[in-house]
């Protein structure tokens, strides 16, 4: 079970699967500088500290500089917080998710076939 | 009564003391002084209630020191049972033979019930903590609001508080605090206080970090369950919390302009109608506390000024006084000589001859004469057979060490030949003052003859040592009389007249009038603050050689010894004072 997150924690996160899943604190703080998040040296510092207690993130140090390794892959937290959503809102039922996709429009014609050719081609796979 | 029991009541004595002064100069200070010195100030008091360090020389160790060391030893002389270092270390505990009644067996185990309390009280408070703590942390929720995270940052930067801080929303806490000792984390009540609050209340929990009001709240509160006792220490750990609080605000209230003071005053007010029913702990640290408190402190943000550089070099004076203070009202460290004692008393027992396993004499004097421990030295200094003592003796007044020379003397056997040895080695010298050392351990008869001697010499000092020790009051007078006409004279002859109190020189009035020989057998000192000159004798042999003016520098550092010392010459006594000014761990 991977712990919930706040935005401010995700979009740490986030720089760090950039970066391969491991970063320096320089490169972060670099990264949301140029993302224009002009975030406070002991913000990002307690946000990466409650990331590690949650146990997303390891920390080591290089030297005198932290670096922060992530012990979770992005498909590994994207797929659980999937399965959280679907929980929450659909009872497990993928289905009812899917319609509300396309009912909602948030599915291109484009997005169908690809996620068609994808299915076909996972169960040929699976043969 | 129990060593240890002995060693907490001597340290709560000592310590009642600094806080009962500090009680006294409250009213003094408070409005004067700042309040973060009136918060830090206490710590002198928790520090002399908790250390257990003392000069060896103290007025509360000594008030707890059962009998001299001596005594013990001389006790210990007749003792047929074996001593063993357990029975010296308790010299009125649990001896032997001697009926005990029932109050001195709960005398003696009055300390089982202190420690009983003193460990349950700190069981208490530590399990309460740490619930407490868990209640705070099993409803918080970190903040994840960036723009919280970062006006935090901000405020730390400010008032220099580096390290990152954690901030959580609890709504189970009544009002904001802080907690955790080594990561600080500061817990508000709600996430949806207004900018300006939120600044005020951060700006208060981190000022407590900055000041270490946490780690000072803790040591409060050991002190306050090893005094359990103590009533001064609960009402002084009460203070200290209204102290550390009006200190804060103070911490605050300097980096705030004077229309910010009254809206802190206001987040003060709303944190205290937000947080009825408290849920407090010891060791945390909240924003508001007590209503009565809050009126203080709202009085203080009212009346807040910058205080005058003076006050802040006053209050760092008045602050090292009272640490000097509670360091000489001392404690109890146990019995003097307590470590080396049981081999002296097992050395000394008659009829036993110092077998080889025990550490011989001639070294052990060594090792207490370099240790400076003078009973000790002086204990094992009779036991030192007659060519050592002689030894010593030399080396001693030789040496100028005129303490532990008049203490080994008084540890001779009666009639010693060493003693009137030295006497006349002392009265060869002219050094009245050795003489008397010696001359004070010899018998009347001695005495006489020494006097006949002296009278025969016509040596004024030797003759009025002697008229003192043999309490020759009236001759003593007389001779005195006579030294004083005879100095008088001597002073005339050099241009020195006196009238009445007043010494003139060349028709100027003498201020400084300094006559010390050189070895110090007597000296005369007269100030006289109309006079205008400084004049000092300087002396040969003993006759006066010449009168010079002092320079302003001599006369002026006379001056300054006159006022420190009480114009006392620097003698062996004062000497010693310095050297036993050492701390006692144990």
């Amino acid at each position: 079970m991977i712990p919930q997150v706040s935005d401010s924690e995700l979009a740490l996160m986030k720089i760090i699967w950039a970066e391969g899943g491991k970063a320096l604190y320089a490169a972060i703080m670099e990264r949301l500088t140029a993302s224009g998040r002009s975030w406070q040296k002991n913000t990002v510092i307690t946000l990466l500290s409650r990331l590690v207690e949650k146990g997303l993130l390891k920390t080591s140090k290089l030297g005198r500089r932290n670096e922060y390794a992530a012990l979770v892959s992005e498909e590994d937290y994207q797929a659980a917080q999937a399965r959280t959503l679907l929980d929450k809102l659909y009872e497990g039922s993928a289905r009812g998710l899917v319609a509300t996709l396309i009912q909602a429009g948030l599915l291109s014609a484009a997005d169908c076939e690809e996620l068609r050719q994808f299915w076909e081609g996972a169960w040929q796979a699976g043969e | 009564m129990n060593e240890l029991l002995k060693r907490v009541l001597s340290l709560s004595l000592s310590g009642s003391l600094v806080i009962l002064l500090l009680a006294l100069c409250r009213p003094l200070l408070r409005t004067r002084l700042s309040r973060r010195w009136q918060s830090y100030i206490w710590l002198v008091a928790v520090v002399r209630l908790l250390l257990p360090a003392a000069p060896a020389v103290s007025p509360i160790g000594a008030l707890f020191q059962d009998r001299p060391p001596a005594a013990v030893q001389l006790e210990a002389d007749g003792a047929s049972a074996p001593v063993t270092p357990a029975e010296t270390a308790m010299p009125s505990g649990a001896r032997g033979p001697a009926p005990q009644s029932a109050g001195e067996r709960l005398l003696d185990h009055l300390w089982l019930i202190w420690l009983g309390i003193a460990l349950a009280l700190l069981l208490r408070k530590l399990t309460l903590y740490q619930s407490f703590v868990r209640y705070v942390r099993a409803g918080q929720e970190a903040v994840s609001q960036v723009e919280r995270l970062d006006a935090l940052a901000e405020i730390g930067a400010e008032i220099g508080v580096r390290r990152p801080v954690e901030l959580a929303v609890n709504r189970a806490v009544s009002s904001p605090l802080l907690v955790g000792l080594l990561r600080p984390c500061i817990v508000l009540p709600g996430a949806d206080l207004p900018d300006a609050d939120f600044r005020y209340t951060v700006l208060h929990e981190l000022a407590h970090w900055r000041r270490g009001d946490m780690l000072c709240k803790q040591l409060v509160q050991i002190a306050v369950c090893l005094h359990w006792f103590n009533p001064l220490v609960w009402w002084m750990a009460r203070e200290m919390d209204r102290a550390c609080e009006l200190a804060c605000d103070e911490a605050v209230l300097r980096r705030l302009a004077a229309p910010e003071r009254r809206a802190y005053g206001d987040t003060l007010l709303r944190a205290m109608e937000a947080g009825c029913g408290c849920k407090s702990a010891p060791g945390a640290v909240p924003l508001s506390g007590g209503a009565k408190l809050l009126k203080e402190r709202l009085d203080a943000i009212m009346t807040f000024r910058q205080r005058p550089k003076y006050l802040t070099a006053l209050s760092l004076a008045l602050a090292a006084v009272l640490t000097v203070g509670a360091a000489a009202a001392g404690a109890y460290t146990g019995p003097a000589g307590q470590i080396a004692l049981p081999a002296v008393i097992a050395a000394k027992r008659p009829g036993r001859t110092p077998d080889r396993s025990r550490p011989d004499p001639a070294a052990q004097a060594e090792r207490f004469y370099e240790a400076g421990s003078l009973p000790l030295f002086a204990a094992v200094f009779g036991d030192l057979d007659g060519d050592s003592q002689r030894a010593w003796l030399e080396r001693l007044y030789d040496g100028g060490d005129f303490l532990f020379f008049s203490t080994a003397v008084r540890s001779l056997e009666e009639g010693s030949p060493l003693l009137a040895d030295f006497a006349e080695r002392a009265y060869a010298d002219g050094s009245p003052a050795w003489f008397s050392a010696l001359a004070g351990c010899m018998d009347r008869a001695a005495l006489e003859d020494w006097l006949d001697r002296a009278l025969g010499d016509g040596d004024f000092a030797f003759q009025s040592t002697l008229f003192h020790l043999l309490d020759k009051d009236e001759e003593l007078e007389t001779l005195e009389k006579e030294l004083d006409r005879q100095l008088a004279a001597e002073y005339a002859a050099h241009g020195v007249t006196l009238d009445g109190k007043n010494r003139w020189y060349r028709g100027e009035l003498v201020r400084i009038f300094l006559d010390l020989q050189p070895d110090s057998a007597f000296y005369c000192l007269d100030i006289n603050p109309k006079g205008t000159v400084d004049l000092k004798i300087v002396r040969e042999n003993g006759a006066i050689q010449a009168v010079t003016e002092m320079t302003r520098a001599e006369a002026a550092e006379l001056l300054d010894d006159w006022m420190d010392g009480d114009g006392k010459e620097p003698g062996p006594d004062q000497d010693a004072a310095a050297g036993v000014w050492d701390w006692d761990w144990d």
